[in-house]
């Protein structure tokens, strides 16, 4: 296991470069991301076990996440609290070579596209999600929900989140988003070029095609009117997705089995979506992050509230789809579990050539790079 | 009655059936329609329509009309020509008729008479052509004359709506990135190289295609102008060390005490939340982490008012307004940075031992793994 530590700055995101195997960037806040500015950190994975820091850009706001340029190896996006996405450059120093500045609240996940290299998207506590040319100033699309998308919470049990049963909610409405859908995560589908999934604070897991005159496809309510977190997609089952929530499961899906959004046809007594094809739980807290693993189509990994990062096998495929009891039974599909952080783990990604190899990060102003299988 | 039908029906009355007939059969296809308008493009316009022109002088015409002025010399050679090879068929035909005997012979000097008068109008159809063709040449000289100076005037009209139009389009660019440049430099205080890095990434792509034109120059010059002075007027705001990249963008007013006392109540809310909210399965390691939580800490000083917000609400003080991030442990801090300048590693670790030699642990900054 390697570590480093970023005094003064806690962790939000870490990814791997896609271009070098032993380079991180890591997005960080000052005071846990509440008030201040930001950090972002550009590390180097040395031989011998060392990680040394080789450039690092302060930011205005604190910056909530952090991918890499599929165009570029060089260049790397962060969004920021403040609304804005920058392109740095690790080859310059101190400033952005680009400012996408759009969004009117904090922009909380980026994706660069893995198929068109050309595009990359963001999704904002505005309840908006973009999609953006690095070469543009302005956005390509906007995409944005127009369907009501209030739904009541069903009653939490007593010793959970809130005992008063309340949804804690970590958004305040704003005059141009009443239904306070605040987006926290977008992703582009490593699939297909045109697709991108998004979650929401209202619980919502949609679908967009970006080609479509109505891009929004599918939307279906993912764990029961709870903030849904973090989502992803497989790497090898194009129509398979994960996402996580605040109820502390991870739950899988395949988008094949949900209704479109034109042809919904959920019986009358089904008020809470479609059926997961396998449901994870062992998190003791929320979950931050999911991430399917680039080597395996059954692995993923999470990142929690909990202080945990953990490692999964989903053990259901095509043949046993209607055998979720014997799925959802706890702690089956626990692989590993990395408890080194002293505080929330917010972020986590795998490495691209060292198989079973992952780094996360978190709110202890730490970064690990650990074997996960 | 039409005299353009071929139907010999139609001398006689039209009827409803020839008609119903020609407009079935109207061949109205797009190739009949090019042919047709390929056929007029051909047809010249004559001047006397009466006048059956030679078709050889016809194509000499227009291979006059689009070769140049060289065929003027050659088209009277060849008129030339064409009358020199007329004489030899005369001087036989007057041989001819001498043969004859006398009743002949005034049929012969009639026919004579008669090639002469033939000859002669042939001559004056000669000279009539020639006049017709030079006449036609000087109208197409008057043509294409007329037909540069639309070209030239057209040019000159749309060259100088095209600067009308880049003179618009770079006054408006620059307007913009202009006040793009005035926001990002507001009074409240935006860090001037933050400022200028993007400024003149916006002017590049609002000044891309600017011209030389000296009403741009003289538009760009006063922006620029304007834009010092305001640099100028809010210069001791405006601060380039790189200490205070710290400096928020946006306008804030002083955080309020309702608004700090809210602050409060909410992080008293996350706190009680968070350690209740331990499940009853939950390892005792990470109770001990949760109690051991920095954040946790952080909330719980929060909600006792030991730490708040600043009035620029970005970052948190204490009760004696100092920064709660300056407590970061820093082992060096006794030793003066100038100490170790001039040495390499080696020497600046012999020298921070020997200062402060047992006191110094690597456990002051690292943390167990």
């Amino acid at each position: 296991m390697f570590a480093f530590k970023t005094p003064g700055y806690n962790g939000y995101s870490v990814k791997y470069s896609p271009f070098y195997e032993n380079k991180l960037a890591v997005a960080t806040a000052a005071n846990y991301g509440l008030v201040g500015n930001g950090k972002l950190w550009i590390l180097t994975i040395h031989d011998n076990g060392q990680i040394t820091a080789d450039a690092s850009f302060d930011t205005q706001d604190g910056l909530f996440d952090v991918t890499w340029s599929e165009l570029h190896e060089n260049h790397v996006l962060t969004s920021s609290g403040d609304g804005s996405v920058s392109l740095f450059d690790t080859t310059l120093s101190k400033f952005p070579i680009a400012k996408f500045q759009e969004h009117s609240r904090e922009v909380f996940s980026v994706c660069w596209n893995l198929v068109d290299k050309t595009l990359f998207c963001s999704s904002s506590w505005d309840g908006t999600v973009k999609v953006w040319n690095p070469s543009r100033g302005q956005s390509l699309m906007t995409l944005t929900s127009a369907k009501d998308l209030s739904t009541t919470a069903e009653k939490l049990e007593s010793g959970t989140l809130s005992g008063s049963g309340r949804v804690p909610l970590s958004t305040k409405p704003t005059t141009g988003n009443p239904n306070n859908d605040c987006v926290y995560q977008a992703t582009f589908s490593p699939h297909n070029a045109s697709m991108i999934l998004s979650v929401n604070s209202a619980s919502h897991c949609q679908l967009w095609d970006i080609r479509q005159p109505n891009p929004l496809t599918l939307d279906f309510i993912s764990h029961n009117g709870l903030e849904t977190l973090a989502c992803d997609y497989n790497k090898y089952r194009s129509s398979v997705i994960a996402t996580a929530s605040v109820d502390k499961s991870i739950k899988i899906w395949d988008l094949r089995m949900i209704p479109n959004i034109n042809h919904q046809f959920l019986p009358l007594g089904n008020k809470i979506g479609p059926s997961p094809l396998n449901k994870l739980v062992g998190h003791d807290f929320a979950v931050r992050k999911v991430i399917w693993s680039p080597h395996s189509s059954d692995a993923l990994m999470s990142c929690s509230y909990d202080m945990t990062c953990k490692i999964w096998k989903d053990f259901t495929d095509d043949k046993a789809k209607f055998l979720n009891t014997a799925n959802l039974q706890r702690g089956q599909a626990l692989v590993n579990s990395f408890d080194k952080h002293r505080e929330f783990v917010m972020g986590c990604d795998w490495s691209l050539w060292g198989s079973g190899f992952a780094a996360s990060t978190g709110w202890d102003e730490m970064v690990y790079v650990w074997k996960a299988m | 009655m039409s005299f353009l039908q071929t139907d010999p029906a139609s001398c006689a009355g039209n009827s409803a059936i020839n008609k119903f007939n020609s407009r079935a059969n109207m061949d109205s296809s797009i190739n009949h329609q090019l042919q047709s308008n390929g056929r007029q493009q051909l047809q010249r316009p004559d001047f006397n329509k009466l006048h059956r022109i030679d078709a050889g002088l016809q194509n000499e015409f227009r291979d006059f009309g689009t070769q140049g002025s060289f065929q003027e010399y050659r088209q009277p050679s060849q008129m030339q020509q064409g009358s020199l090879q007329q004489l030899p068929q005369r001087g036989w035909v007057n041989d001819f008729q001498k043969m004859t005997i006398s009743e002949s012979q005034d049929q012969r000097m009639n026919q004579m008479d008669q090639q002469r008068d033939q000859h002669d109008q042939h001559n004056q159809m000669d000279q009539h052509n020639r006049q017709i063709y030079q006449h036609n040449q000087q109208m197409n000289q008057a043509n294409q004359r007329s037909q540069q100076a639309n070209v030239q005037q057209w040019s000159m009209e749309f060259n100088s709506l095209e600067q009308r139009q880049v003179r618009a389009q770079n006054s408006d660019s620059f307007q913009t990135a202009a006040t793009k440049i005035k926001a990002e430099v507001s009074p409240v205080g935006f860090t001037r190289s933050y400022g200028y890095s993007n400024a003149p990434y916006t002017l590049q792509s609002g000044l891309q295609d600017s011209s030389t034109d000296s009403e741009a120059k003289i538009d760009f010059d006063s922006a620029f102008n304007n834009i010092e002075k305001q640099l100028s007027e809010h210069g001791n705001n405006i601060r380039v060390n790189n200490s205070e990249m710290n400096v928020k963008e946006k306008t804030m007013g002083p955080i309020g005490e309702v608004d700090k006392i809210k602050f409060a109540q909410l992080a008293q809310s996350v706190f009680n939340t968070m350690n209740s909210a331990s499940p009853k399965n939950a390892s005792n390691e990470m109770n001990e982490k949760f109690k051991q939580s920095k954040f946790m800490n952080l909330m719980d000083r929060i909600s006792k008012r030991e730490v708040e917000i600043n009035d620029k609400k970005d970052k948190f003080v204490d009760s004696q307004g100092h920064d709660i991030r300056d407590d970061l442990p820093d082992p060096l801090k006794d030793l003066r940075d100038t100490d170790l300048r001039d040495l390499g590693p080696y020497d600046s670790a012999k020298a921070v031992h020997e200062k402060l030699g047992k006191d110094l642990s690597s456990t002051a900054w690292e943390t167990t793994f």
